[in-house]
């Protein structure tokens, strides 16, 4: 060892590297799990794979330390620049390289081993560094303690302050930058030749000037980025450790995308809402009492919010991201024009089946019956959706409607999925529904359905139309109910919670389609 | 919204190189599971009936009006047709387990229970009064117009999808494993759905259904029950029915409801189980499945029956064992801790099974029908186990034609599934009948076997259909059935007259149990409950409006 500390002072700023390696390690460790489940879906899997990797590739890494003999210092501050750029830059270059590179998988595992087995070296170096001058046995508690809180204060700090406030990309950096910061405070600490000495703060400088780079770059580099996954230009973009909703914007077109599928485009998003709304709307004849069922977007509550006689809306959605993005970020709030702020408007971020089950279980008269009811379910592909759509769940949304009560359900596409759509409509008039088909041509998706229909009777009178409609009006609402020849009715099950027969029939349709 | 998801595609892309599963051993090897016995004491509670037994001065005397003996679901349905029929009179229950249910018990906690034997009942037929009567009773049906069919109250069917079976390296729909089927499997299969089909349909000479749940609602024809002289193996054999696959899935039937063998079951039986149930209700449209089942198994039927009997007061004597039953004067003995206890009732119902109530009357009964012994296991996770193929089912079955029938087991499965997840974390149930030809010398090595043997065994059998167990998994629980479930071996159902000797010792003293009815179900069990129920009430003058138990010949 040709590297020594002089004096005490410097062990406790030693000390204090420990605790930011232990954040900084963690962080990045959460970054490439947050990115993984992103991209590639299914979170658990991807957090528990990323995990696996990075403790076992922390474990080799301190397995080498053995081999590192001489200037124990200097290559520790080594090592930490070099997790301060690895790690920093983590982020922008893995998504870069899920855009344009097949071995997305192999090269994202390749990240965090490297990662995970420089930040394995750390430790190992920092406790013989310090071995010189404390007992083992308060430099093992103390380094270790120092460790397990850093994990602690990352895994608080992570999903709380920096995502939210950074976004993925600036969190890696900022991360990188703090690490490199701490490497160069650590060159002023120790006693070593001045050359030595040199050598490492330019290389700690590099690195710093390399990151805050990227950091200035970072945002325009995430839309790069984005744009190659999205075809416009990406001016939003949002994320819970579970969902990433992305804003894209071309002329005069937004459109909004959760996790990569489209919702709407704002071109066309009126034809949607406008048919979903107001044909249940305009047939009920009281409207005092709304309930609208997913849709967390506020585009539905919008154009609810048209008629004077609202008093009031319930709002479900399972997702609070959705709901308070929507109701707090102003550029999203201008798409829906503020709908969810509101008053009249209550939001309930709660799972739908069971927030209707519990509501009709309750003693009668516990609650007041809905007037009308917009269910805005995203489709049934898959069991957790399918029972959204079963004759259980609108036997039981009956409860919750007076006897003129009125709704509208999203029933997929009569025209890409029609076995699916029709499915819906019996499935409805089965659990003693009187319903009414119906069509939009939206360009974004194609030809799209919806049920119309009312508690006891089929919703067959119509009253006016608010202003401000840029689609309806009486003339077209009333094409909107014929169903020309390659979209006709069809036969086949009604969809209960002992078949799913509907999740079958929506997948075989859409096989169907991509083979056309 | 819409159906194409570019996250989907590009997720598919990056997907598609596989290398996750690769990487996962780089993990390191994940903590093992904690593995435990459940049971033990029960265990060896039963052992203790085989030691001599002399009456002694007891310490404390009942007399109840009834006596019943065993509060398993025969037991603890004769109480509740004793009460439903507004019978007040003092009631007293003997039970040798700390819990209620005999194989129908669940385990766990109210919070998160796990079935351990019975996990599921089935529609009632037309001519099945009482269990629709019990059904409506537990709000399993809601109330409908006797004369018509019944209402199945929302989430008791079990949720769709109901099984999958893992073949050919991952997991498929149904239980059929249509993956790798030959088209000669395909045609004997439908074949074979024919003759079910048909059989469903046969009325005997007598006019009653050739096959029915309960059985004694079935035809006495002897042209009919001529089926129980040879074995499922041979009806098959004859029908030239010699497809592998479709052998499997008969087997399946054969082991899962009697733990038998194709070549130890009678056609009778074998057939029963496909041939006998003929759901009866209200909204049946596009209906997906007759099974009913419930996050604690068919525990949650043991816990309704208990409420239901406690109507009136009764006593319940738990972890008690009774000794001695005593048919003329009515009299039981019975052991708790190391208290003796006697009880003078004016009638007993002895809900016990055949080899116990002959032990207890003090009456050899060869004839009785011999019982198969289960190993079953409970897998506590903390997350999905997830496996290739489509995602999760309520059961999930192994085809695993290599192993000798004998070792195979049924797959496991999911206590949370009727709570609509679809797959979240809890634990799965997984269940072996042990089918050997010898169930005495089956007993005597499931017993022998160490519980980190078994443990082993059951992490064996679902490395391939669960290759995320391992990390999921966190403990392990085994329990034993030794009598598990009544084997219906050639020429036990050839006379229907045979059985009824053995339900009625004479005396005070009347027999419920399963195992009359020559299976294990529980429409059986509650069926010889219900039956003695009523015979006790006619006996003490007491009018039965509507008798549920029939007019079985
Ligand atoms: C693993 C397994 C899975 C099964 N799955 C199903 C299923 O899915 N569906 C289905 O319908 N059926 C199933 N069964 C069949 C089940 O056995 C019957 O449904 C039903 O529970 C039988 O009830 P029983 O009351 O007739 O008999 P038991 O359950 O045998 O009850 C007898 C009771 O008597 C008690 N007892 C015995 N001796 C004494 C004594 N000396 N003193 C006091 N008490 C005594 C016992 O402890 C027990 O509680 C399964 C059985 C097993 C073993």
């Amino acid at each position: 060892m040709t590297d020594r500390l002089p004096g005490s002072r410097p062990s406790r700023a030693l000390m204090l590297s420990a605790f930011v390696i232990a954040t900084c390690g963690l962080i990045y460790e959460l970054v490439a799990g947050a990115l993984a489940s992103y991209l590639l879906g299914d979170s658990v899997t991807q957090f528990s794979l990323i995990i696996g990797t990075y403790l076992s590739a922390m474990g080799l890494g301190s397995y080498l330390s053995r081999y590192l003999d001489r200037n124990l210092l200097s290559r520790f501050v080594e090592v930490e620049l070099a997790v301060a750029l690895i790690g920093g830059l983590e982020a922008p270059a893995l998504f870069g390289l899920f855009a344009w590179s097949p071995a997305f998988r192999l090269l994202l595992y390749g990240v965090v081993a490297v990662i995970g087995a420089l930040v394995g070296l750390e430790l190992p170096l920092l406790i013989r560094v310090l071995e010189r001058e404390t007992s083992l046995k308060e430099l093992v508690a103390r380094v270790l303690f120092l460790d397990y809180i850093g994990a602690l204060a990352a895994s608080l700090v992570f999903p709380l302050v920096m995502l939210p406030r950074l976004g993925l990309f600036r969190t890696s950096i900022a991360f990188g930058l703090i690490n490199a910061l701490v490497g160069l405070w650590t060159t002023f600490q120790f006693e070593a030749a001045p050359s030595v000495k040199l050598r490492l703060r330019l290389m700690a400088s590099a690195v710093i000037a390399v990151l805050l780079g990227v950091f200035a770059a970072a945002g325009p580099l995430e839309a790069r980025i984005d744009a190659a996954l999205f075809a416009d230009p990406v001016v939003f973009s949002a994320a819970s450790p579970y969902q990433k909703i992305t804003l894209t914007h071309r002329g005069a077109d937004t459109r909004l995308f959760i996790n990569g599928a489209l919702q709407f485009s704002t071109h066309d998003e009126h034809r949607y809402h406008e048919s979903l709304v107001h044909l249940p709307m305009s047939a009920a004849p009281r409207r005092a009492r709304v309930l609208v069922l997913g849709g967390g977007d506020g585009m539905a509550v919008r154009e609810v919010l048209r008629y004077d006689d609202v008093q009031q809306v319930t709002l479900v959605d399972l997702d609070p991201l959705i709901t308070g993005l929507f109701r707090d970020r102003a550029e999203l709030a201008a798409l829906n024009g503020g709908s969810l702020r509101d008053p009249r408007v209550e939001v309930v971020n709660a799972d739908a089946f069971h927030w209707i089950e519990e509501r009709v279980a309750a003693p009668s008269g516990a609650h007041a019956a809905y007037d009308v009811a917009i269910v805005d379910f995203p489709d049934p592909n898959n069991h957790g959706l399918g029972k959204l759509y079963t004759t259980t769940f609108f036997g039981m949304l009956r409860g919750a409607l007076g006897p003129d009560g009125v709704i509208s359900v999203q029933a997929t596409s009569p025209m890409w999925s029609p076995a699916a759509f029709w499915c819906i409509r019996r499935t409805m008039q089965h659990a003693g529904w009187q319903t009414r088909p119906y069509h939009t041509y939206v360009p974004a998706f194609g030809e799209w359905g919806f049920v119309l229909a009312g508690r006891e009777h089929s919703p067959t009178q119509f009253g006016p139309l608010p202003g401000g409609l840029r689609f309806l009006d009486p003339t077209t609402r009333d094409l909107l109910f014929t169903f020309p020849r390659d979209m006709a009715e069809q036969e086949g099950p009604i969809n209960r919670l002992d078949n799913q027969a509907l999740v079958q029939l929506y997948e075989e349709d859409w096989r169907a389609m991509a083979k056309k | 919204m819409s159906g194409w998801s570019r996250r989907a595609v590009l997720g598919g892309l990056a997907g598609g190189i596989g290398l996750g599963g690769l990487l996962s051993c780089g993990e390191g090897p994940p903590p093992a599971p904690t593995v435990g016995v459940l049971g033990a004491a029960r265990a060896a509670r039963g052992h203790r009936l085989r030691a001599p037994f002399r009456p002694g001065a007891p310490g404390q005397r009942l007399r109840p009006a009834v006596c019943v003996v065993g509060g398993g679901v025969a037991g603890l349905s004769a109480i509740w047709r004793l009460r439903h029929a507004g019978f007040d009179g003092e009631i007293v229950l003997v039970e040798l387990d700390e819990a209620l249910g005999g194989t129908s018990q669940a385990g766990g906690d109210a919070a998160a229970p796990f079935a351990l034997g019975g996990h599921y009942a089935t529609l009632p037929n037309a001519e099945n009064l009482h269990v629709r009567a019990i059904f409506e009773d537990l709000g399993v049906f809601l109330p409908a117009d006797p004369a018509g069919p019944p209402r199945v109250a929302p989430g008791q069917l079990c949720l769709a999808p109901q099984e999958r079976v893992f073949v050919g390296g991952q997991w498929w729909p149904g239980l059929w494993p249509a993956e790798g089927a030959s088209a000669r499997d395909e045609e004997q299969r439908a074949h074979w759905e024919a003759r079910v089909e048909a059989l469903r349909a046969t009325v005997g000479a007598d006019g009653k259904p050739a096959f029915s749940l309960p059985v004694a609602m079935a035809s006495h024809d002897p042209a009919i029950r001529a089926l129980a002289d040879q074995s499922m193996a041979a009806w098959l054999d004859a029908e030239g029915l010699d497809s592998p696959r479709l052998r499997w899935l008969v087997e399946y039937a054969c082991r899962d409801d009697f733990g038998t063998t194709l070549q130890t079951t009678s056609a009778w039986a074998g057939l029963h189980y496909h041939c006998a149930r003929r759901p009866f209700l209200h909204d049946d449209r596009d209906l997906g499945t007759h099974v009913l089942t419930w996050p604690a198994g068919n525990g949650f039927l043991v816990a309704g029956l208990a409420g239901l009997a406690a109507r009136a007061p009764a006593t319940r004597l738990l972890g008690a064992i009774c000794r001695r039953v005593e048919p003329d004067t009515g009299r039981v003995w019975v052991e708790q801790g190391e208290a003796l206890i006697q009880i003078d009732a004016e009638h007993v119902v002895l809900a016990v099974p055949s080899p116990v109530a002959a032990r207890l009357l003090d009456r050899p009964d060869p004839a009785a029908p011999t019982a198969a012994p289960w190993r079953v296991a409970v897998l506590h996770l903390d997350g999905p186990a997830r496996g290739p193929g489509v995602p999760a089912a309520w059961d999930s079955v192994v085809y695993q034609p290599e192993l000798p029938v004998e070792e195979a087991d049924l797959g496991a499965i999911d206590n949370e599934w009727q709570r609509g997840a679809y797959g979240s974390a809890g634990t799965l149930t997984w269940y072996q009948p042990l089918c050997g030809a010898d169930p005495a010398a089956e007993r005597a090595a499931l017993l022998a076997s160490t519980p980190e043997e078994q443990a082993a065994l059951v992490l064996r059998r679902m490395r391939r259909g669960w290759p995320g167990l391992p990390e999921r998994l966190r403990r392990i629980e085994l329990w034993a059935w030794g009598h598990g479930t009544v084997r219906p071996t050639v020429g036990l159902h050839r006379d229907p007259g045979g059985l009824a000797t053995r339900a009625a010792p004479g005396g005070r003293v009347w027999r419920a149990h399963t195992d009359l009815s020559g299976m294990s179900l529980f429409e059986e069990a509650s069926y010889h409950g219900v039956r003695v129920a009523e015979a006790i009430l006619a006996e003490r003058g007491l009018p039965v409006e509507r008798p549920l138990a029939g007019a079985p010949a």
